[in-house]
């Protein structure tokens, strides 16, 4: 297979990469792990005309400061599963990662570029959205940090401006139960993704539960009034919650060929369920 | 700004032999190592990143060299079949497929080999079955179940760092 052909810069440093986005920003696909665009050019669904490497910029860090994790652009998904701190601190984030791809793969994709392609199948935004992530996105012009929900537009349409480079994932440390599963039909990539969270905050339990694959967005529902309203009864609270996933969502559900809009809210009615459940579990 | 150039120079080393090639920024590795070098035991399959047939060994790490751009890997050490055994004789590792008859076929036979070494070099010691079944999870045999691939990795883990799992 030839892949159609395009033009490669490999800038050596941050300035350079701007640069480049800040002259080319609109026709340049910024190549980390690259696993995606190679699909995509592999597919004939993308024909970029330059391809930025951005491998050689040093963004390969994993930080973690006062309760706060910062992953750099570079770092790839078995880095992170490699890594003690994400292992013990950030159970929801290893978690979910050990659920990307396969093996081989995940010592290439990374997890910014899991996020920020925003794609319905992105199976790291929800813990994105649950452990309050940011993006750090920096150009010319300075650098801005852009968090949840605001960061996604539509299918996989973000915040990031043509000129602006990722170069890190911000999260931060939250003590509580977490969970996460994802429904994979047909290939190795999610037809749903659902994470769901139970930590208490200022006396009160909150419990939230983020989706990939529903609708346009990633979604966030906090169900942490009816959670205390159930007042302990589990098995009428998981089936409110089912409940509400299937009427809230009813008219915003996405359908392709891999899951009719019937069939995608059933599983994320499901998915929902089995996390809280798990979650909640004194 | 200058536009980027038509072709890159890349040194890599293929199974201990220093290569200086000059490739378009669009030729995958897959491609470099079966069109221009010839090492066709780097299958292109799936082509998609799939099936995982077209494995190699990037500085020691397994990578699915059809989702790897050639550029990418300029100053690597890349290992295929061919790298890992000294002067044409087989490793434990290979003995231990044809005693467990992990291979019907063969056309995967490559991949699962240099997994299989990649883990026993990661571990460096007993290896368990779900380990493995994890590293191998990339990799897709159509003939042997992944039975026998398994309890061939399994067995020379046992036989280079221990006795029982």
């Amino acid at each position: 297979m030839i892949l159609p052909p395009f033009k490669l810069y490999k800038p050596r440093n941050i300035d350079e990469a701007l640069e480049v986005l800040e002259e080319r920003g609109d026709e340049v696909v910024v190549f980390a792990g690259g696993t995606k665009i190679m699909l995509l050019m592999q597919w004939g669904m993308a024909r970029p005309n330059y391809i930025m490497d951005i491998k050689s910029l040093g963004l390969n860090h994993v930080k973690y400061e006062d309760g706060k994790l910062t992953v750099e652009a570079g770092v790839t998904l078995n880095e992170l599963i490699d890594n003690e701190v994400i292992r013990e601190r950030f159970s929801l984030l290893y978690e979910t990662i050990k659920s990307i791809a396969d093996d081989i793969i995940r010592n290439k994709a990374t997890l910014v570029g899991n996020i920020v392609d925003a794609a319905p199948y992105a199976t790291a935004v929800p813990a994105f959205l649950l452990l309050n992530g940011k993006a750090v996105l920096r150009s010319k012009e300075g650098t801005r940090e852009v968090g949840g929900l605001d960061f996604f537009v539509d299918i996989m349409k973000t915040a990031q401006k043509p000129n602006e480079l990722v170069i890190a994932i911000q999260f931060d440390e939250i003590k509580g139960k977490a969970k996460f599963l994802d429904f994979k039909g047909d290939s190795l990539f999610s037809v749903v993704n659902v994470a769901a969270i139970k930590y208490s905050q200022d006396g009160h339990d909150l419990v939230k539960v983020a989706i990939t694959g529903l609708t346009n967005k990633p979604v966030i529902v906090d169900f942490s009034d009816q959670y205390a309203e159930s007042k302990g009864n589990v098995d009428a609270f998981l089936r409110k919650a089912r409940e509400y996933i299937r009427s809230e969502y009813k008219t915003e559900v996405i359908a392709d060929a891999r899951a009719s809009a019937n069939y995608r809210l059933h599983v994320t009615s499901v998915l929902v369920s089995r996390t809280l459940e798990v979650v909640v579990h004194e | 700004m200058s536009e980027p150039p038509e072709l890159v120079t890349i040194r890599i080393k293929v199974n201990g032999v220093e290569r200086e090639l000059q490739v378009r920024p669009h030729e995958r590795l897959l491609d470099v190592l079966r069109d221009r070098l010839h090492i066709l035991s780097v299958r292109g399959s799936c082509e998609q990143g799939s099936c995982g047939l077209c494995t190699v060994l990037v500085n020691g790490i397994p990578m699915k060299s059809c989702m790897v751009l050639a550029h990418e890997v300029d100053g690597a050490e890349i290992t295929t079949v061919e790298g890992i055994s000294n002067l044409g004789e087989i490793t434990l590792l290979q003995r231990k497929f044809i005693e467990h008859f992990a291979f019907q076929c063969g056309f995967c036979t490559p991949a699962f080999v240099l997994v299989g070494h990649y883990l026993l070099n990661k571990h460096k010691r007993l290896l368990t079955r779900e380990e493995v079944a994890e590293g191998i999870s990339g990799l897709i045999c159509r003939c042997t179940g992944y039975k026998p691939i398994i309890d061939a990795i399994v067995d020379a883990s046992r036989e280079m760092y221990g006795k029982n799992v």
